[in-house]
């Protein structure tokens, strides 16, 4: 079978199916155990961030949330994992065992035996992305290629759930069964990254016990200031780019979401972009707080099932992450009654 | 570009200072920084003021004070730009304005804003 590559060389590829899988369990932001040991100022800046609540469950793993939404979303499409020709996996933040494999891990769990198998990741929240490139790759490549499942398991990786002065972590599984086609469209992506701020956010580990792994801003000044005027221009010309190589302008794009990291996250997207997301992200992140990779697709088809995006509309997915790297996916809805 | 961006070497009343913009110039900057600042923290800032230093500054100040910084002086700050010292306070911010508008250092008449970063 012969590709069938867009004139601005873009190999579009569509999400049949989408699932998250969110535990039961839900933790209200105020009750957090580690607010008590935070200082007055933390404290005071992580009530403000405008996370209500979020999903916890301690006891499944990143495997086990994505595990919930891979088996969600194969059975929505009707396809049993034996066929999918890829299984993608967005890396955990933390894998539960060195030198393991949590790819292959999921691979047997799901029993996905003939799928190409493997780990993506390495940029924060924007992993999406580079998954759903490799997906696209191995879909032109290989025109006979099944569909291709890509799937994440959020889960923060110290105990607290807080990274001062960005979120609030929540548990949570996505996975998106991609195809050549589907009620989604993805129509073309672009992603920038500067390793300059590659340890900006980290977790030291080695050292230390597991109750005292803590996410910490290398810097704080260098995210508010540096990075936050460095993603104003990057963002501004990878969107401006994305749109233009399409053939768009600002006006084609009937909604914009985002990664739910706070309020005043999304108020600064919208600020510094000219832009305005839509009012579904403020309501996931009062939910769900931050789940990571699988923020901007959750985002996307929550307006999707509210009608507040229809047939025909086209939609970019704005991704940023303190890594630092940038990314902008524009998508198009079709039909839904095709999902399965 | 602004009126105060003009190195004609006079002041707003018109009066020429040794061929150089008079600190009325400078001064009249750091007021409209300072006055800019005040406003956006909600507190007094006086021009040596490091409000990043202080906790004070969250990424929309940043860009809020960005976005004065370039339509008030209209100035582009581009990525090179995004040196951290250049913004900590409203004297550097001045000092700033000035390098990217090629307006002259702070002359000897003002002492108090002649400091290095």
């Amino acid at each position: 079978m012969t590709p069938q590559v867009a004139e601005n060389g873009a190999f579009p590829v569509a999400v049949r199916s989408a699932a998250w899988y969110l535990p039961e369990r839900e933790l209200p932001v105020p009750g957090l155990p580690e607010l008590g040991s935070l200082g007055e100022s933390e404290r005071r800046t992580c009530l403000a961030l405008g996370v209500e609540t979020v999903r916890a469950d301690d006891g499944l793993s990143s495997a086990d949330l994505a595990e919930g939404a891979a088996r969600e979303a194969l059975e929505k499409a009707g396809v049993t994992a034996r066929d999918l020709g890829a299984l993608i996996v967005v890396e955990p933040r933390a894998p539960e065992t060195l030198l393991s494999s949590e790819a292959t891990r999921l691979q047997h769990l799901l029993g996905a035996d003939q799928a190409i198998t493997f780990t993506v990741g390495g940029l924060g929240c924007v992993s999406i992305t580079p998954a759903l490139m490799a997906a696209r790759g191995l879909m032109c490549a290989d025109g006979d290629l099944g569909d291709v499942l890509v799937v994440h398991g959020s889960k923060p990786v110290a105990t607290g759930r807080y990274r001062h002065p960005v979120t609030v972590n929540g548990d949570g599984g996505q996975a998106l069964l991609l195809s050549r086609r589907g009620p989604v469209r993805l129509l073309d992506i672009v992603q920038e990254t500067n390793g300059a701020h590659w340890d900006l956010f980290h977790v030291k580990y080695r050292d230390r016990p597991t109750d005292e792994w803590q996410e910490e801003c290398r810097d704080p000044s260098t995210y508010s200031f540096r990075l936050a005027m460095e993603t104003r221009g990057r963002m501004s010309a990878l969107l401006s780019g994305l749109l233009e190589r399409n053939g768009l302008k600002q006006g084609d794009v009937r909604g914009y979401v985002s990664q739910n990291l706070s309020m005043a996250g999304f108020t600064f997207s919208e600020e510094s972009l000219g832009i305005e997301i839509m009012s579904v992200c403020r309501e996931n992140l009062r939910r769900h707080g931050h789940l990571g990779p699988n923020d901007v697709f959750l985002n996307l088809y929550t307006a999707i099932e509210r009608g507040e995006l229809a047939e025909g509309d086209r939609a970019v997915l704005i991704n940023v992450s303190p890594v630092a790297a940038w990314s902008a996916l524009l998508a198009e809805i079709g039909p839904q009654e095709t999902a399965a | 570009m602004s009126d105060r961006s003009v190195n004609d070497g006079s002041t707003d009343d018109g009066t020429v200072n040794g061929g150089t913009v008079s600190d009325g110039s400078s001064n009249e900057i750091i007021q409209e920084v300072t006055d800019f600042l005040t406003a956006a923290l909600r507190r007094p800032v006086g021009p040596d003021d490091d409000y990043f230093a202080l906790g004070l500054a969250d990424s929309l100040f940043a860009l809020e004070l960005v976005t004065f910084v370039e339509s008030r002086f209209s100035l582009t700050v581009e990525v090179e730009d995004l040196d951290l010292d250049s913004f900590r306070t409203a004297n550097r911010i001045t000092r700033f304005v000035q390098r990217k508008t090629g307006t002259p250092e702070f002359t000897e008449a003002s002492p108090e804003f002649t400091e290095t970063p």
